[in-house]
């Protein structure tokens, strides 16, 4: 055997962990609702679960901690922003715009963590079939759609903002 | 006639029988119970009706007669990775390519396995070395064209799919990359044309059976006003109605702004439930 197919027949997937039928991953698209409809931390939380079950390395599961901490981040920012100038809104609501950004801010945190896990999917889908998102993702928008909402409405109310 | 008995179920696994094999095989197993072919047949019939568990546990039957039996640790590595142990088919293939290195088919296989891990850049540099040695071989075109779709390059798969079949018109293989590669760009007629080939002369592929049955659905005429959204993608679609909202409120035709998130509305209902009704039918219809 020669040194290259030597190197190349060293074992690399010891450390993988048996595919467990009970945490089977949820199909991608599915998690845009979450985003349309949750916000970025419902979104980013899913995201993050979904992509362990897929298998993806620390690496990756840091930047997609990292796509949502930023998106965040811009909301809460946009909200002091719009409380210390209030005619950014285009509407006499500026709860209104609030939501507006924080779902299109959503949105396109959903496109980065998509295109993050879109290889290991790929990959997953071929073999195996998916699990059903729509007790999570309910779960998911409704208490941390919730939770983000209160916290913004917060933030933009500490600022000066006036509801 | 002991011979013949394994002969008749390697026959039976060659023409998809798999029941068949099994039951030959229980009917010789007092003569061939010490025979580590007859676990290796066990061991595949098994796998093929996707009895994982019980695969497993004859192979290993097999290795405990003869631990060197090379085919055998390559049906046990192709039933470990289908139940989604990449680490125990891991060892067994690398047991294989121990005692015979450069075996094409181990090689090829164990590029397959490393792709379906995720480890694409070590797959991509073992199936080089395969095609270094045989670059016509068919499992190793195989395992390339495969690694391939992991990437991601779908015209690079279908280009390999239509090279494949213009040397052999009758490539299951060939026509089973086509039509994914299809399918991923969204030519879902042309898609269809391959699968239903595909599952006429491969009847035992479930998988194909079903994603040719997806595809049906997909050409279905109650579906042609998703034909938008089979085409760009719920987002791309969502995006563009959202940009002729934004153009229209902006330039003050409400009403027509308004038309644009009614019609989007419909087209996002219609397509939750359209498909699933034609699921329905489909079951009721054909089981």
């Amino acid at each position: 055997m020669n040194e290259e197919l030597r190197t190349l027949l060293q074992p690399s997937l010891q450390d993988q962990q048996a595919f467990d039928l009970k945490r089977r991953p949820w199909p991608l698209g599915r998690q845009f609702w979450v985003a349309l409809f949750g916000g970025v931390l419902a979104l980013g939380v899913v995201a993050i679960i979904n992509a362990k079950r897929l298998g993806l390395e620390a690496a990756k599961l840091k930047l997609m901690v990292l796509v949502t901490l930023s998106a965040l981040v811009f909301v809460f920012g946009f909200a002091v922003l719009l409380a210390r100038f209030p005619e950014l809104a285009f509407s006499d609501k500026p709860t209104q715009m609030l939501r507006i950004v924080s779902r299109t801010r959503a949105l396109i945190a959903y496109v980065l963590l998509s295109q993050i896990q879109k290889q290991a999917a790929r990959i997953y889908e071929t073999l195996h079939d998916y699990a059903s998102i729509w007790r999570v993702a309910l779960i998911a928008i409704f208490a941390l759609g919730t939770m983000q909402g209160a916290f913004v409405i917060l933030v933009y109310s500490l600022a000066g903002g006036s509801l | 006639m002991s011979e013949d008995a394994l002969l008749l179920a390697q026959h039976y696994i060659d023409i998809a029988q798999f029941d068949k094999a099994l039951a030959q095989l229980e009917r010789s197993a007092t003569t061939h119970f010490e025979d580590a072919e007859y676990w290796r047949l066990r061991a595949h019939a098994l796998y093929k009706l996707e009895r994982y568990e019980d695969g497993v546990t004859a192979a290993h039957q097999g290795l405990e007669r003869d631990p060197n039996y090379v085919w055998l640790l390559y049906t046990l590595c192709r039933i470990e990775a289908d139940r989604g142990d990449s680490a125990a088919a891991e060892r067994a293939i690398l047991s294989a390519l121990e005692l015979e290195p450069e075996n094409i088919n181990f090689l090829a296989r164990y590029g397959i396995l490393l792709a379906e891990a995720k480890h694409l850049k070590k797959a991509d540099k073992l199936i080089a070395y395969a095609e270094r040695l045989d670059a016509d071989h068919q499992y190793v075109n195989h395992a390339r064209t495969m690694l391939e779709y992991y990437k991601g390059n779908t015209k690079e798969v279908m280009r390999r799919g239509r090279e494949r079949l213009a040397q052999d018109p009758n490539d299951v293989a060939a026509k089973m990359f086509l039509a994914a590669g299809l399918g991923e760009s969204r030519r879902f007629r042309e898609a269809a044309k391959h699968a239903n080939s595909v599952v006429s002369e491969s009847p035992e592929s479930k998988e194909m059976a079903e994603y040719a049955r997806e595809l049906r659905l997909l050409n279905h005429p109650l579906l042609l006003p998703l034909w938008p959204l089979q085409r760009f993608g719920s987002i791309a679609v969502m995006i563009f109605n959202l940009v002729l909202f934004m153009v229209f409120m902006a330039f003050g035709f409400i009403n027509f702004a308004m038309i644009i998130i009614v019609l989007h509305f419909i087209l996002v209902i219609y397509s939750w439930t359209m498909p699933y009704i034609l699921r329905l039918y489909f079951k009721w219809r054909y089981g």
